[in-house]
């Protein structure tokens, strides 16, 4: 039995966290989410530690929203350590990031994350992201990385 | 007489000076007879004058009535111009020793007494005439020897068996800093100590001598001097020794400079290649830099850029109503703005990351990227659906499928994009197969470019139609060109203003289908 899904989102932006949870509203997302400012306390949080001892109040996330350009460890660093930690094997880890760097998308296939979604320039996009990242924790379904072009890999069309 | 006759006076001249007119005679005939030439004097005062004729010999009487003959040839002697001439003095047969004595004192080189043989006249002057040859030619011999001594650049000492200077020359006055006077009769390794050190050389002693040639290069002031010792070989005893002093300055220099400029090459040899290394890493510091520039660019700038494109949207469709039309308009202008910079921003890191970005060269079919590129093209800014026909079987090109579709995208926008108001975009894409290239083209029936564009076209951020009509980042044509060069191609347009226009792009055309291409 999947455990009850719970979120945890890295990102320092936080016009970005404002418009993630509202575009997740607008589609009706209800698991709990979490949102940590940089890559220290994301791993902090995901290994139980520091202030987030109380798993009570801090239950263990079972999806991770990360964000690649972060304050005090980068959204790879975390990914690697995490990726190191066998209790967190069973983890998901979305990337969301401003661009579809061509580089960056080669790196996170080799750390194999769960998907890797472009944040969109408009709200109406972004709620098509939401719509996928919530239909991702829901069924495990992988949604395409770009809102405009679903089927595409991004690098190649822009 | 034969033996006169045989050995002829091989024209000598001669002045027979005599007071007696038949003793002149007398001479004259026997030494012209001999084959001399013959002139004559009667005084002793004419016998002066005459002596300056250049007579090879002069037969002189001894008693004469001006000016006595032994005076005569005394004078004779005294004149340099006439003291090499050998004087045969004749005198009565009476005379004393000391009379013979004093006349050959006098500088005479012969005497004969009277009554002369002539046999033995012309002998005599014939043995004076030789014997004057054989000094002139010594001391002719003397000077060629001297001058060639002088001329020589090499300093020359010669010394006797006790290493005491008996002869030098010039070079060596002048490299030594000395006199003649000093030199000649002293010890030379005794006066050069404090100049030289000639030890290793074994010079003569007086009781040993190196029986070979010795050499040593030295430091003599600011000069190098290589000198060279040789012993004259004397039969069974110690001859003495000829010294030679080379000045080897300037070839020491140039071994010198050669050595340092070995050094030197080795030296920049081993810092080339530090440079190189040293270089490298600061090439490779500039373009990760580049890349975290770029990386910043892509992220950061559009952070605020989403967070205003997101509140402009949330205010018109939120507080539409409450904003009324002209409230709304600013809003979707803000919006429109946001847009345009993160196009921008998405172009300009585009067309960086074109000199950057690997590319996997292949075997491409472009229909097929133009099947993928069409569904892209933006068409919302015309109410007209533009019209596209590609050719059927557009001959296969090697190129990067990324950089391909790069390539397309942008030049179907742009044939799209600049057609006359009101005008449907009709675009057509045709290409043949040249030898080893394949030729591309993309004819639209847009507004056409003027020839004065038609350079500039390809550079970054030029714009051509204004901006109102035709929105643009001026970085398209920009990242065709550079696309296109990475893959080993190159474009270019034709086109008029108003008659449309027709870009094309050169690619490399695939071998013949066997095995993977490149």
């Amino acid at each position: 039995m999947m455990p009850t899904p719970h979120i945890l989102l890295v990102e320092d932006d936080e016009s970005d966290v404002t418009f993630l949870k509202r575009a997740l509203a607008k589609v009706e997302m209800t698991f709990p989410l979490d949102v940590v400012g940089n890559g220290r306390l994301a791993m902090d949080y995901l290994a139980g530690s520091g202030r987030f001892v109380d798993r009570a109040t801090y239950p263990s996330p079972t999806h991770v929203l990360l964000d690649l350009k972060l304050p005090e460890k980068s959204g790879f660093e975390v990914l690697e350590w995490i990726r190191g930690v066998p209790a967190l094997k069973e983890l998901r880890v979305a990337i969301l990031t401003s661009s579809g760097e061509g580089p960056d998308l080669q790196r996170a296939k080799e750390l194999s994350v769960d998907c890797y979604l472009v944040k969109p320039m408009s709200f109406a996009l972004l709620v098509e992201v939401a719509r996928g990242i919530d239909l991702w924790i829901r069924t495990g379904q992988i949604p395409g990385a770009d809102p405009r072009h679903p089927k595409r890999d991004l690098g190649a069309v822009h | 007489m034969p033996t006169l006759e045989m050995e002829p006076g091989n024209g000598a001249r001669i002045l027979a000076v005599d007071d007696v007119e038949a003793k002149r005679y007398a001479w004259e005939r026997i030494l012209t007879r001999a084959g001399f030439r013959v002139f004559t004097a009667s005084t002793g005062s004419e016998a002066l004058i005459r002596s300056k004729e250049n007579p090879d010999l002069i037969i002189l009487d001894v008693r004469l009535p001006d000016i006595d003959g032994l005076e005569v040839c005394r004078r004779i002697k005294a004149e340099s111009s006439t003291s090499s001439i050998p004087v045969l003095h004749i005198s009565a047969s009476l005379i004393t020793p000391e009379d013979r004595t004093a006349a050959l004192e006098g500088g005479a080189d012969g005497y004969m007494t009277e009554p002369v043989n002539p046999e033995e006249l012309v002998a005599s002057v014939r043995a004076l005439l030789r014997m004057r040859r054989a000094e002139e030619e010594a001391r002719k011999a003397a000077r060629e020897w001297q001058t060639t001594f002088d001329t020589i650049q090499d300093g020359i000492v010669v010394m006797d068996h006790q290493g005491t200077v008996v002869r030098c020359n010039l070079a060596f006055l002048e490299l030594s800093g000395r006199t003649m006077t000093e030199l000649l009769g002293s010890n030379l390794k005794t006066l050069l100590l404090n100049d030289l050190n000639l030890e290793s050389l074994r010079f003569p002693d007086g009781t040993t001598q190196s029986p070979e040639r010795r050499t040593a290069e030295l430091r003599w002031r600011e000069r190098w001097i290589r000198v060279t010792l040789d012993p004259i070989q004397n039969h069974g005893g110690l001859g003495g020794s000829i010294c030679i002093f080379s000045d080897v300055t300037g070839r020491k220099l140039a071994e010198q400079e050669a050595r340092e400029g070995k050094e030197r090459l080795h030296y920049l040899n081993a810092s080339l290649e530090e440079r190189v290394v040293e270089r490298t890493q600061r090439l490779q510091t500039v373009v990760r830099e580049l890349e975290a520039f770029t990386y910043t660019i892509a992220h950061d700038l559009r952070a605020p850029l989403r967070a205003i494109h997101r509140y402009s949207e949330i205010l018109v469709e939120e507080f539409g109503p409450k904003l009324e039309a002209q409230g709304q308009d600013h809003a979707r202008r803000i919006i429109r703005g946001a847009e345009k910079m993160d196009m921008l921003i998405g172009n300009l890191l585009d067309y960086s990351r074109l000199a950057q970005s690997e590319i996997n060269l292949q075997r491409v079919r472009p229909s097929e990227i133009l099947t993928e590129v069409v569904p892209h093209l933006m068409t919302d800014s015309s109410p007209l659906v533009p019209e596209l026909a590609v050719d059927p079987n557009l001959p296969e090109v090697v190129g990067d499928r990324v950089l391909l579709h790069q390539i397309f995208f942008n030049l179907l926008s742009n044939a799209i994009k600049f057609v006359a108001p009101g005008v449907t975009p009709r675009v057509r894409v045709r290409g043949e197969r040249l030898e080893d290239r394949v030729v591309l083209s993309i004819v639209d029936n847009g507004i056409g470019i003027s020839e004065d564009s038609q350079s500039k076209l390809f550079r970054v951020f030029e714009r051509l139609g204004n901006a109102k009509d035709y929105p643009g980042t001026g970085i398209g044509l920009a990242i065709v060109r550079r696309a296109v060069e990475r893959i080993g191609g190159d474009c270019g347009v034709e086109s008029a203003s108003g008659q449309g226009s027709r870009f094309w792009i050169r690619l490399p055309a695939p071998g013949p289908r066997e095995g993977d291409p490149r």
